[in-house]
C-alpha cells in the first residue's frame, strides 16, 4: 500500500493542530495585552533522505510556535491604575520568587500601597522590589514616573528583552528563559496611565486563516477518501 | 480529539461574562453613585509539547518550542471607582462627594457598610439615613422645628431653626477612606463592604487630604458611559460569535473525518 495516504494524514493532523492556535487566538481576541500566536509548519524528511527512500513522498509536522509581539490597538479606559505601553517592552511580576513578564497593564493596589496584577502579583521596580504608590493623588508620566505634589515618588519600568527567548507560561505571563544580561531598561517605550493595550488579535485576519486551514484540511481529506478508494477497487479485481 | 472545539467554548463563555457585566452597567446607568464593573480576561494555560530550548540536534536548540494555548478566562472583574458626573438637583439632602471618600451606613446587623449614594432622608426621629432607611454613622439628629439644613464641604451640617436667624451646628458628616476601594465587596443596593483587601477603613472629615469635598444639593450620577458600554457590548457579542464559529470549524472538521468511513 502506497505511503501517500500518510503524507495527507500528517498534513490533516497538523492543520487541526493549526486550527487549536487560531481557536485560542480567538478565545483571547478581548483578552487585554495579549500577544497572537503562530505554528510554522515543516518538513519531516530532508531532501536527502526523501530522495533515496520515499518516492517523492514526505510528511509535514509542526516545526514551531511563536509569538507575535506586534502593537495591539491601545484604548482608553480612565482607570488610574490601568497602564499601556506605546512601543516595546513589558512589565516585570513576582510570583513566588519568579519573575515574568506581561504586556497587561491592569494593575491595582493592594492594602499596603504595592502595585499588583490582578492576580496580586507585585510589579517590580528597576532593581527589583515591589513598586509602593503613594496615599494621595498621583499620576504616572510617559516615561513611567510617579509623580505627586511632593514631587517623585517612584518608577514603573519598562524591560526590553530578546523577544525569541520569551514562552507562554500557564496562566498566559510570560518566561524568560535567556541570558538576564540581556534585559535591559525600555529606552523609546511610553508608558499610557489610564489606557490598556487590547489584544492584537486581528478578528479579519484569524478567520481568513481559519478558512484557509479548514479547506486545506478537507483537501487531505479528499485525498485521504481517494486512496481508501483505490484500495478498494484493487481489492475488487483480486475478488475477480 | 480536537483540542480547538473547547478552547472556542471557554472563549464563549469569556464572551457571555463580558456580556453580563456589560449589561449590568447598562441597567444602573441612571442609579446614582452607581460604579461601573469590569471584566478582564486572560489565556487560561498552554500546553507544551516542545519545550523551548529542548534539543534538535546536537548542536542546535529549538528556540520557540510549541506551545499551545487553551483559550481564555476570566481574570477578574473589577469596580472602577472613578467618580461620575454630578447633577444638580436642589434638595438639600442630596450631597455627592467629590473625592475618594465613602458615608458609613449602620446596617441592622451591627455592621459597617459603605456607600457612594447621597440620596438621604429623614426618618421619624430625625436621623439621617440612606434611601433604604439604613441610619447613617455618625449619627445626625435634625430637630423637628428645623426650617432649613445647610451641610458644608467639610461635612459641617448647621440648622435654621424655625424663628432663629442664626444657625445651630448639629454634627459633622465623616467620610471613611481605603486604601484599595476595589478590593471592597458589592453587596448590591449601592453598599460596600470592606474585605481584607481593600484594608481597614481611615475615617475622616471630608476636604481632608484625599477624602473629597462635600456637595449639598448635587447627586454623584453613575459613572456609566453608555457609548463606551455599546462599544464594549458590540465587540462582545462579535468575540462570541466568531468564537461560535471556531467551535463549528472544529466541528465541522470532526464530520469530514468521519465520513472518510
Amino acid at each position: 500500500m502506497s505511503s501517500g495516504i500518510y503524507t495527507a494524514l500528517s498534513g490533516a493532523v497538523t492543520r487541526m493542530n493549526a486550527t487549536d492556535v487560531i481557536s485560542n487566538n480567538l478565545s483571547n481576541i478581548n483578552s487585554n495585552g495579549f500577544k497572537k500566536q503562530r505554528m510554522s509548519f515543516s518538513s519531516v524528511l530532508s531532501d536527502a533522505v526523501q530522495n533515496t527512500k520515499s518516492r517523492g513522498n514526505n510528511f509535514t509536522t509542526i516545526g514551531a510556535s511563536r509569538i507575535d509581539f506586534e502593537q495591539g490597538a491601545i484604548a482608553d479606559t480612565g482607570r488610574e491604575l490601568d497602564f499601556a505601553i506605546a512601543g516595546t517592552g513589558l512589565f516585570r511580576v513576582q510570583r513566588g520568587g519568579e519573575m515574568f513578564y506581561t504586556r497587561t497593564g491592569t494593575f491595582s493596589r493592594t492594602v499596603e500601597g504595592a502595585l499588583v496584577d490582578n492576580e496580586g502579583n507585585a510589579v517590580m521596580s528597576a532593581d527589583n522590589q515591589p513598586i509602593i504608590l503613594p496615599m494621595g493623588p498621583f499620576h504616572v508620566d510617559e516615561e513611567g514616573r510617579i509623580q505627586t505634589e511632593e514631587g517623585e515618588f517612584g518608577r514603573i519600568p519598562v524591560f526590553d528583552l530578546p523577544l525569541e527567548d520569551l514562552a507562554h507560561d500557564a496562566s498566559g505571563r510570560f518566561v524568560f528563559n535567556g541570558n538576564a544580561v540581556a534585559v535591559v531598561p525600555a529606552q523609546d517605550s511610553q508608558i499610557l496611565q489610564g489606557s490598556l493595550e487590547r489584544s492584537n488579535v486581528n478578528l479579519m485576519q484569524e478567520a481568513a486563516l481559519m478558512i484557509n486551514n479548514m479547506r486545506s484540511f478537507e483537501s487531505y481529506n479528499k485525498v485521504m477518501k481517494n486512496y481508501y478508494d483505490l484500495n478498494s477497487k484493487s481489492n475488487e479485481i483480486a475478488t475477480l | 480529539m480536537i483540542r480547538s472545539l473547547w478552547t472556542g467554548a471557554t472563549g464563549m463563555d469569556t464572551q457571555q461574562t463580558n456580556i453580563d457585566v456589560i449589561a449590568n452597567n447598562l441597567a444602573n446607568v441612571n442609579t446614582s453613585g452607581f460604579k461601573k464593573s469590569r471584566a478582564d480576561f486572560q489565556e487560561l494555560l498552554y500546553q507544551v509539547s516542545k519545550t523551548p530550548g529542548s534539543a534538535t540536534s546536537a548542536d542546535t536548540i529549538s528556540p520557540t518550542g510549541i506551545q499551545v494555548g487553551l483559550g481564555s478566562r476570566t481574570a477578574a472583574v473589577q469596580k472602577i471607582f472613578s467618580v461620575g458626573d454630578l447633577m444638580k438637583t436642589d434638595n438639600e439632602l442630596d450631597i455627592a462627594i467629590e473625592g475618594r471618600g465613602f458615608f458609613q451606613v449602620d446596617m441592622p446587623d451591627g455592621t459597617t457598610a459603605y456607600t457612594r449614594s447621597g440620596t438621604l432622608k429623614k426618618d421619624g426621629d430625625g436621623r439621617l439615613t440612606t434611601s433604604e432607611g439604613f441610619v447613617l454613622e455618625p449619627q445626625i439628629v435634625i430637630p423637628e422645628n428645623t426650617t432649613s439644613i445647610s451641610i458644608g464641604q467639610d461635612g459641617t451640617v448647621d440648622v435654621f431653626l424655625d424663628g432663629e436667624t442664626t444657625p445651630n451646628q448639629i454634627g459633622v458628616l465623616e467620610l471613611a477612606l481605603f486604601s484599595n476601594e476595589s478590593g471592597l465587596r458589592s453587596m448590591g443596593r449601592n453598599l460596600y463592604y470592606e474585605t481584607d483587601s481593600s484594608g481597614a477603613p481611615i475615617i475622616g472629615i471630608p476636604t481632608e487630604d484625599g477624602f473629597g469635598s462635600l456637595a449639598q444639593g448635587f447627586l454623584e450620577g453613575s459613572n456609566v458611559s453608555v457609548m463606551e458600554e455599546m462599544v464594549n457590548m458590540i465587540a462582545g457579542q462579535r468575540a462570541y460569535e466568531v468564537n461560535s464559529k471556531s467551535v463549528k470549524t472544529s466541528d465541522e472538521m470532526l464530520q469530514m473525518t468521519n465520513n472518510l468511513i
